[in-house]
């Protein structure tokens, strides 16, 4: 299991958002999700200067098997797209989803918006109760 | 959910299990594309159990079967097997089943998980007027399917079952790891050679567990539901549920070779007849998919921004290396190098091309 940051907060759809010093929240998916995924094919990421929400879809991620809504745990700008995802490349994401496999960096509206998100515990109590 | 004698070695090789059709299955081991590749190359052991295993006899089971299943069975010798459909009057696909010859004695049908219950009710309607036994001997049997070219190595090191005999869509009874009165058939799902044994419940572990380690050394491994769905759409066989349905016949299926229309009669031969008589309205065609995007089941293909047919299945074929789909479309507009668009969403389309079905076909031995 990967070492889940403890600062970041978590969204119940397996996102993950950890907010920098200067206001940038970089946004990912969790190794679980990561793993449940498991056969991935296709990323569509937003561009440079796109605008996400908190709680709706910026994008979406393919498995052989299903299509999923990639969802924003923040409110903002996007600055920046992690190039090797947006190419499909996903081995950073299966090595570390929350380090070199990141998404998105999002110039945040209001950064404190991050901690309507779950902590590291309550996700992972999720998870548990979810039986894995 | 329901169960097969394997559920604790899936488990204990850490598979991902999933419901399928109501059955606790192993999707994948490790992953999907690893295990198809594996399949093409080497070999993978695969759990069917789950699916339906009903044994005909009686003096009057040839007449029966004859009349239950499109293709022909009283012209079969015993220990072969032939692929058919069972269809509703209206020609409509009921299930596709492997019936299984043996002579006089009796017919085994293999039937799909998803509808082992209505086959039976079928067959219990279906028999009245016939001198006949229908046994399900589902539970009592476990199914086990070596699928690659590995396979007949691993066949030779664990039976005395003569491969070389036991030609494409045959079966036999031999002794495989000692056990007397096993089932080896040379059947499939993949597009691979390789052999399906069914066995007692109780030696269900014994057998997986034995098969995988015989098979390492030779490159096998265990594989999951998810690669045989990838395995047998390469492999241009159909899946009930997908390209198969009661409101699809085995014509608009191009599955013609499967239905004996010559036979004096059979359940839903009448429209059959009928329909191939004007011609078919739509008809399954392969689809080469432009792009990385998979196109699902139930979207709409679109030509000249009309909406003319449906996704059937989709995938990214993973030994093919493209996205790979069927649909059906109108028969006018089937034929080979016709384009399509495929609606992916409102704002999205994917170009696509009819490509000939299979995508996939093994290689000849030399």
């Amino acid at each position: 299991m990967a070492n889940r940051p403890k600062d970041a907060r978590y969204l119940e759809t397996h996102e993950w958002g950890r907010a920098e010093k200067d206001g940038t929240v970089i946004v990912g998916i969790t190794d679980f999700a990561v793993e449940q995924l498991n056969d991935l094919t296709f990323v569509d990421l937003p561009e440079v200067g796109d605008e996400v929400k908190r709680g709706e879809a910026f994008g979406e991620i393919e498995s052989v098997k299903a299509v999923s809504d990639l969802i924003s745990p923040i409110t903002g700008k996007v600055t920046a797209v992690n190039k090797g995802v947006d190419a499909n490349d996903f081995e950073a994401m299966k090595k570390d989803a929350f380090g070199k496999g990141w998404l998105l960096k999002v110039k945040a509206k209001d950064v404190k918006e991050l901690d309507k998100g779950k902590s590291l515990e309550s996700y992972e109590q999720q998870l548990k109760s979810e039986g894995h | 959910m329901r169960e097969t004698p394997l559920k604790a070695e899936h488990e204990k090789l850490g598979a991902r299990m999933v419901d399928f059709a109501g059955w606790y299955m192993p999707v994948t081991y490790t992953n999907i594309k690893e295990e198809h590749v594996r399949v093409r190359t080497k070999m993978g052991l695969f759990d069917v159990s789950h699916m339906g295993r009903y044994w005909v006899s009686g003096k009057d089971q040839l007449k029966f079967v004859d009349k239950v299943i499109t293709n022909s069975r009283a012209d079969m010798e015993p220990g072969r097997i032939r692929y058919s459909l069972v269809c509703n009057g209206q020609g409509g696909v009921l299930d596709d089943v492997l019936v299984y010859s043996a002579g006089d004695e009796g017919t085994m049908f293999v039937v799909n998980a998803g509808n082992r219950d209505k086959i039976w009710k079928w067959f219990e309607k279906e028999r009245k007027g016939f001198v006949l036994d229908i046994k399900d001997m589902s539970e009592d049997f476990a199914m086990i399917a070596m699928q690659g070219p590995a396979s007949v190595q691993v066949l030779a090191k664990i039976s005395n079952v003569d491969h070389k005999a036991l030609k494409y869509y045959r079966f036999t009874r031999g002794t495989v790891l000692g056990e007397t009165d096993v089932i080896v058939s040379r059947t499939g799902y993949t597009g691979e050679d390789g052999f399906e044994l069914i066995m007692a419940k109780d030696k269900a572990a014994h057998f997986w567990r034995e098969i995988l380690g015989v098979s390492a050394s030779l490159g096998g491994g265990p594989a999951g539901l998810g690669c045989r769905d990838t395995l047998r759409l390469e492999a241009g066989m159909p899946l009930y549920g997908h390209e198969l349905e009661e409101t699809i016949t085995p014509l608009e299926a191009g599955l013609d070779w499967g239905v004996r229309l010559d036979k004096a009669e059979f359940i839903g031969k009448a429209a059959l007849d009928e329909q191939k008589k004007n011609g078919l309205k739509v008809k399954l065609v392969g689809l080469n998919v432009a792009g990385k995007r998979i196109p699902r089941q139930g979207q709409e293909i679109v030509k000249d921004n009309k909406v003319v047919g449906k996704i059937a299945s989709g995938t990214l074929g993973p030994w093919v290396e493209a996205v790979i789909a069927t649909g059906f479309v109108p028969a006018a507009q089937a034929n080979v190098g016709n384009k399509f668009q495929i609606k992916l969403k409102e704002d999205q389309m994917l170009d696509a091309m009819v490509v000939p079905l299979p995508f996939y076909t093994r290689p000849k031995k030399k």
